[in-house]
């Protein structure tokens, strides 16, 4: 048992050496069933993945924060991605629901949360800031009152 | 066998270090000391870890999954390949060999998924284990601008049973699926079939899709599953068939939103379970509501449900939701649920969430389920905030003697964000099937998470925590009631 955990305990330290930078991959469809992917929805500074799902309440209360942020960044080049990861459950709410709280930056499916998982991405709502070569280059899990000014910090920072 | 295994996964972590190939991953470390109320023995120490590599090379891509659980019980122990995928994509096509989640259509005959993070663990075994009910074969998929095709062909997990059984017998089931649509001004048409194979029992099904948008304030979403057997029709809408319909109309204008939908499900149980058709049940993030959920019952049900969103311009949110369904078990059975949810801002620094629900299942003898609560977010000041969240229910069952109790939860949280966070919880509980008439139950637990760089996060919990029903994306299992110490350790690399 000794050696097992130690066999573990090296492999996290292994882990721990090795921070690589991968393009994410993915084709997902988007509200209106088309497919796109990671390059048509790229920012030409900085992107921003917003992993969220409709149950989930802090996702709900960062939409709007998010929404403006989107405003204030895009014309800098900034381009924001929420991946819904509903399951077949919500998938008939998530449109109405999308266009209710007036998002207006892209809104894509991930039904089964592959590409959640993909990015090693384990609870919502995770952001994940991704610059020009699509190296990420923060994460912050969560959404509390004031975290919009972290976000805001933390575009500026990398932009 | 698991040394050669762990060999394979550490040469990969070394060519990723010396710079020739790309390496990502992510390891979960969880250690429990405590006990499981009401499991024989209840006294616990164990050590649960998950290992997730990838390797990428241009349009390849390999993966491979360890678990390992280690506990005082040695037939409980294990250490495990659980999963390995190679995977082949570009443009639009994409191929996998090895483990992989899917679904056809809409779920109703075919849905493989993982709940990222999340940790399984039957009363049963007492094992633990990721939660995850893949395919193990191969799938190809082309997803074009005018349609899409999909085939798959594996052996679905059955996820109840824990990785130390042999991994033939917790894959009961054979599924092999083609998908295919046509996608054209925004509307797609598409045609299923199924045939799975669980021992000696064949079932063979087919579907039929359509979904699309209209004048782009519609939606909508229908699919109609239905079994091909030799002696039966192909479309026969009786209690003796074996078939789903689920429908879906949806309305959007302005800050309006109103979704529709109708469930229809007869006799859908295919093999060991592969099938996971959506539930038309509200999805709650509270945990007294998660915890008295209703569960569709797939083999039998029928159903709507209705829901409304409306965003006001100070961006407060309201949310209805009416959900019905109706089981005919000898008898009829009535689940009816009510819930409305209003988010609004008091001020820049508060936030709060009030919520009412009323619901009855009858299924579950439960009649007269009122259940309310507020969540309070109020930012102390500048990375500083506090939560506060009370959720309270009272429950009429009425299985033989009609009897009356409440269940209570308070969370009492605070945030140094983005890094650390602690919060307190207390639960009380006054059901019967839990203390003896007229006494109380309380739960008492402190929950720590302290993010140690942008990888790395520790999270300890202390105290007792309630178990019972809990659904995750849409996924329900049962929690094991826990005592002790839980020390979880989570890595990105």
């Amino acid at each position: 048992m000794k050696k097992n955990i130690g066999i573990l305990f090296v492999f996290t330290l292994t882990m721990l050496t090795n921070i690589s930078a991968q393009e994410p991959v993915f084709r997902l469809k988007n509200i209106d069933n088309q497919w796109v992917q990671y390059s048509d929805l790229k920012g030409e500074e900085l992107t921003l993945l917003d992993f969220w799902a409709t149950w989930c309440q802090p996702c709900l209360r960062s939409i709007p924060e998010l929404n403006r942020l989107y405003t204030e960044f895009a014309p800098l080049g900034v381009s924001f991605v929420g991946i819904s990861i509903d399951g077949p459950r919500n998938q008939s709410k998530l449109k109405p629901f999308v266009n209710s709280l007036g998002v207006e930056y892209f809104i894509l499916r991930d039904v089964n949360s592959e590409f959640m998982s993909e990015m090693n991405i384990s609870s919502v709502p995770t952001l994940v800031l991704l610059d020009r070569k699509g190296s990420v280059v923060w994460i912050h899990e969560g959404f509390r009152p004031g975290d919009e000014e972290l976000i805001r910090e933390e575009i500026q920072k990398h932009l | 066998m698991a040394f050669p295994k762990f060999m394979l996964s550490f040469l990969l972590a070394l060519l990723s270090i010396s710079g020739m190939a790309q390496l990502s991953g992510s390891n979960l470390f969880e250690f429990q000391l405590g006990n499981l109320p009401d499991a024989d023995p209840p006294d616990l120490s164990a050590h649960y870890d998950q290992l997730n590599l990838q390797y990428r090379y241009k349009s390849l891509k390999a993966t491979v999954r360890y678990e390992q659980f280690l506990t005082q019980t040695p037939s409980s122990s294990y250490t495990r390949l659980t999963q390995y995928t190679l995977q082949y994509r570009k443009e639009g096509l994409d191929i996998k060999v090895g483990n992989f989640s899917e679904i056809l259509g809409n779920g109703l005959l075919l849905r493989a998924y993982e709940i990222p993070g999340s940790v399984f663990e039957e009363q049963a075994y007492r094992v633990r284990y990721g939660f995850y009910r893949d395919l193990r074969g191969v799938s190809v998929k082309y997803n074009g601008d005018y349609g899409y095709v999909k085939a798959v062909r594996g052996r679905t997990l059955a996820n109840s049973l824990p990785p130390t059984l042999d991994e033939d017998d917790r894959r009961p089931d054979l599924s092999e699926g083609i998908e295919a649509g046509l996608s054209r001004f925004g509307q797609t048409a598409g045609l299923v079939f199924m045939r799975n194979t669980n021992g000696p029992i064949k079932d063979s099904f087919y579907s039929l899709l359509l979904n699309g948008n209209i004048f782009s304030i519609f939606s909508y979403n229908f699919e109609f599953a239905h079994n091909i057997a030799n002696s039966l029709p192909l479309f026969q809408l009786t209690e003796d068939a074996r078939y789903g319909i689920y429908a879906s109309l949806n309305y959007s204008y302005g800050n309006f939103g109103l979704s529709a939908e109708y469930k229809d499900y007869q006799d859908l149980l295919i093999g060991a379970g592969i099938s996971d058709p959506p539930t038309l049940v509200k999805e709650h993030k509270y945990k007294l509501l998660n915890r008295s959920i209703h569960v569709p019952q797939i083999f039998n049900e029928k159903g709507s449900q209705l829901e409304a969103y409306y965003s006001f311009r100070n961006g407060s949110r309201l949310l209805l939701n009416y959900a019905r369904a109706v089981n005919r078990i000898v008898n009829e059975f009535i689940f009816t649920e009510y819930f409305a949810e209003l988010n609004f801002d008091a001020g820049a620094k508060h936030d709060f969430t009030v919520f009412a629900d009323y619901s009855s299942d009858e299924i579950k003898f439960e009649n007269n389920r009122y259940t309310g609560g507020f969540i309070w977010e109020y930012a102390l000041e500048r990375k500083h905030s506090t939560l506060l969240e009370v959720e309270y229910q009272s429950v009429e069952r009425n299985l033989g003697a009609p009897v009356l109790f409440n269940n209570l939860v308070v969370i009492a949280g605070y945030t140094y964000s983005p890094n650390t966070s602690i919060a307190f919880t207390w639960e009380l509980s006054s059901d019967p099937n839990l203390v003896p008439a007229g006494e109380q139950r309380h739960w008492i637990g402190l929950d720590f998470s302290q993010k140690l760089n942008a990888n790395n996060t520790i999270s300890l919990f202390a105290g007792q925590r309630r178990g019972g029903p809990a659904c995750t994306s849409g996924v329900c299992y049962e929690v094991l009631d826990f005592e002790g110490i839980e020390i979880r350790f989570k890595t990105k690399f």
